[in-house]
């Protein structure tokens, strides 16, 4: 991509007009890439709150032209294929709407691009941006493995390449620090609307699947840029154990309303299923019931919430087999069946 | 050197004597962040320059030194951000001692909040004699110092409160939105109760943008016998109303560190907003409460002082030519006040 490139950042936003105000001033301040056309589309996905005030304010005073539009299915995964749709850049810079971005990320996400013809996608980190001080255990090297609740990211300080061969080993970017090109969004099909968050629900993934049918294409190459920062709010109530249990509770039904993509690359075809569920997720419950057990007896509070809340992992997975909307075996929710709808929305400039 | 990260300005006036011990805490800051000092001297006739040169010719880049004829603190730092290389630009005074960590800890605030384009941080004092026992911390505005205790405040439309010029950092892209310091409302070699620092921050604001206090920055500022006398805190309340009003503060923030308004629908007398009048009857009230019960006084004095020099020096921007024409202003004033009042019960 040595021409001048053209990018889109796109951030939906539900009710958050205070943090988003937030984010806009951050992004009004990144250093502008050079020679890149840049706009931001924000897709309102159906708030009640001053959203619509927020983003015509931040308007006034974006050195970028703002456009927005509102997006009434409610879900991240129908805002984010609207703005694929309003979107005109080449590369589309994911955000959310609880993001700072930091002072260089939109010109080192284009400077990437520049120096890399071949790559789909720029990751970073996604540091915290605390609201009141954490419990100091919560920082512990035994508590980020169940950081997954915080949607944070840090993979070190090394630039790291990504490609098929490293698919499997899971250190996978997230929505909220992503640029992608749209052009391989758009072939793979968009965002799966049966992921990604609704409302009060916790179900998420669409990050996750999306690298998936990227995968499939062969366009999973990326790079992990430690220097692309942004920071992302972590509110005091996600900071409670109630929030931990709920969202592995939510994880553990997306995975299992994802498992048909997830686990095709383990050889789906093969694997015995048992009334709707694979067979080694039974297997996970018991081993993890185990490991629940045996921590019961000591006094070491957070590896006992740790194993808890792989349980309660393993339990939403049940759940959503058997009770979600997907009833039907785990292999139909194939890959593709379920094209998302993309439709065009109109949308006002709001400068 | 243009891996410089923060530009320290520091504008001075005859200060010869107490300056070096401002620019050694500034050459002495630790944490490693490159960056560079920039002594502006604003038309001093003592011995700044050779002591400003004395420190340059030992620390090399660091120091530079920079002459700036026109008087006035506005004209000075202006000239400090003209040559300033930093992304950051930082403020201080030349009568402070700024702690061996306090660029350090402006450049992390402003690193940590990514959506503010300034902060700014303690101002505490060193006494060079004890203070009087009526200057408590409800006085320390006029010797700008500054203590919002230990948590970070975030400033804006929401919360319109001044931070003081002696410990503020800028980002450096403010100055091509807003604007400059404006030299009419700045400090002039000994003037006080200028507003230049109150000034920018309300256009920041204007534009919808914001800053934060922090507690970890902080400067020790030097406060002089001569600002503990009462007289002093006199003046300095009847400049900066005056200055105030020229700014017309009020109008845009009608309570004191509330929330910015949009100036509309604003009933006026000669030149002042309704509610002045109405605070200058609060303060004379509680003016007598503090009296009647043998409580500070000197407070609502100083407060009833910046009121009525507010109203003064609206007068002089929109003066009444003759006493019949005051009189139409006051029918005016009254016709409009009741409309007002009606409009708001049908509402």
């Amino acid at each position: 991509m040595n021409s001048a490139p053209s990018l889109t950042v796109l951030i939906c936003t539900y009710n958050r007009a205070g943090l988003l105000k937030s984010t806009l001033a951050a992004l009004s301040l990144c250093h502008a890439p050079v020679d890149c056309a840049v706009e931001i589309v924000i897709v309102d996905n159906n708030s009640s709150d001053a959203t619509r005030e927020v983003v015509a304010t931040a308007a006034g005073m974006s050195p970028w032209p703002i456009r927005y539009a509102m997006e009434s299915r409610q879900g991240k995964s129908y805002a984010l294929n609207t703005g694929l749709t309003l979107a005109s850049g080449v590369i589309l810079a994911l955000t959310d709407d609880d993001v700072l971005p930091a002072r260089h990320w939109l010109s080192r996400i284009v400077d990437q691009f520049r120096a890399h013809d071949d790559i789909v996608f720029v990751f970073g980190k996604v540091l915290p941006r605390w609201e009141a001080p954490p419990p100091p255990e919560m920082l512990t090297t035994a508590a980020r493995d169940i950081w997954g609740p915080l949607a944070l990211i840090d993979y070190g300080d090394t630039p790291v390449h990504y490609d098929a061969a490293t698919f499997g080993a899971r250190r996978l970017p997230i929505g909220a620090n992503l640029a992608i090109r749209r052009e391989d969004v758009e072939r793979v099909g968009g965002w799966r609307t049966d992921l990604g968050k609704v409302d009060n629900s916790l179900i998420a993934g669409e990050d996750h699947e999306l690298c998936v049918r990227l995968y499939r294409a062969g366009r999973y190459i990326g790079i992990y840029d430690p220097e692309v920062v942004v920071q992302h709010f972590v509110p005091v109530s996600r900071l409670r154990r109630s929030y931990f249990r709920r969202w592995f509770y939510w994880h553990g039904r997306t995975m299992a309303r994802m498992s048909g993509a997830i686990y095709h690359e383990l050889d789906l075809e093969n694997i015995p299923y048992v009334l709707r569920v694979p067979r080694f997720v039974y297997r996970e419950l018991m081993q993890q019931t185990g490991r629940w057990l045996r921590r019961a007896g000591r006094s070491d509070a957070l590896a006992l919430l740790a194993e808890e809340v792989q349980l309660i992992d393993c339990l939403g997975f049940f759940r959503e087999s058997w009770f979600g909307p997907h009833t039907s075996h785990g292999r139909s929710v194939a890959l593709g069946s379920e094209p998302p709808t993309v439709t065009r929305v109109p949308s006002e400039k709001v400068s | 050197m243009t891996d410089v990260a923060v530009s320290v300005v520091v504008s001075t006036y005859n200060r010869a004597d107490r300056l070096p011990l401002a620019l050694e805490s500034l050459i002495a800051q630790e944490g490693g962040v490159p960056y560079e000092i920039i002594v502006v001297d604003n038309n001093s006739t003592d011995t700044t320059r050779a002591v400003v040169e004395g420190l340059a010719v030992r620390n090399g880049d660091n120091v530079r030194y920079a002459f700036e004829p026109r008087q006035g603190l506005s004209h000075a730092r202006n000239t400090g951000i003209a040559l300033s290389r930093g992304e950051i630009v930082a403020f201080t005074d030349d009568d402070v001692r700024a702690a061996p960590d306090w660029l350090l800890q402006l450049k992390r605030t402003l690193d940590e909040h990514l959506d503010v384009v300034y902060a700014g941080g303690r101002v505490l004092p060193n006494w060079l004699e004890p203070p009087p026992s009526w200057l408590t911390k409800a006085h320390w505005g006029p010797l700008a110092l500054q203590d919002y205790g230990g948590q970070p405040i975030r400033t804006g439309q929401e919360r319109a409160m001044c931070l003081v010029g002696a410990n503020m950092a800028f980002r450096r892209e403010v100055f091509d939105r807003v604007g400059n310091f404006t030299p009419s409302l700045g400090r002039v070699k000994d003037g006080i109760g200028s507003t230049e620092d109150h000034d920018m921050q309300l256009r920041i604001w204007a534009a919808g943008l914001s800053g934060i206090y922090s507690p970890a920055p902080v400067v020790t500022a030097d406060v002089t016998p001569d600002r503990l006398l009462k007289d002093y805190h006199r003046r300095w309340h009847r400049g900066n109303g005056r200055h105030c009003a020229k700014m017309r503060v009020r109008e845009l923030v009608p309570t004191d560190v509330g929330p910015m308004s949009p100036p509309q629908d604003i009933v006026k007398l000669f030149g002042a907003p309704a509610f002045v009048y109405a605070d200058l009857v609060r303060y004379a009230h509680l003016w007598v409460v503090a009296a009647l019960s043998r409580d500070d006084t000197f407070f609502y004095a100083n407060q009833l002082r910046h009121v009525w020099a507010y109203i003064q020096q609206s007068y002089c921007i929109s003066p009444v030519e003759s006493p019949i024409a005051a009189l139409g202003e006051i029918r005016g004033f009254v016709t409009e006040y009741l409309r007002k009042r009606r409009r708001r019960q049908i509402v």
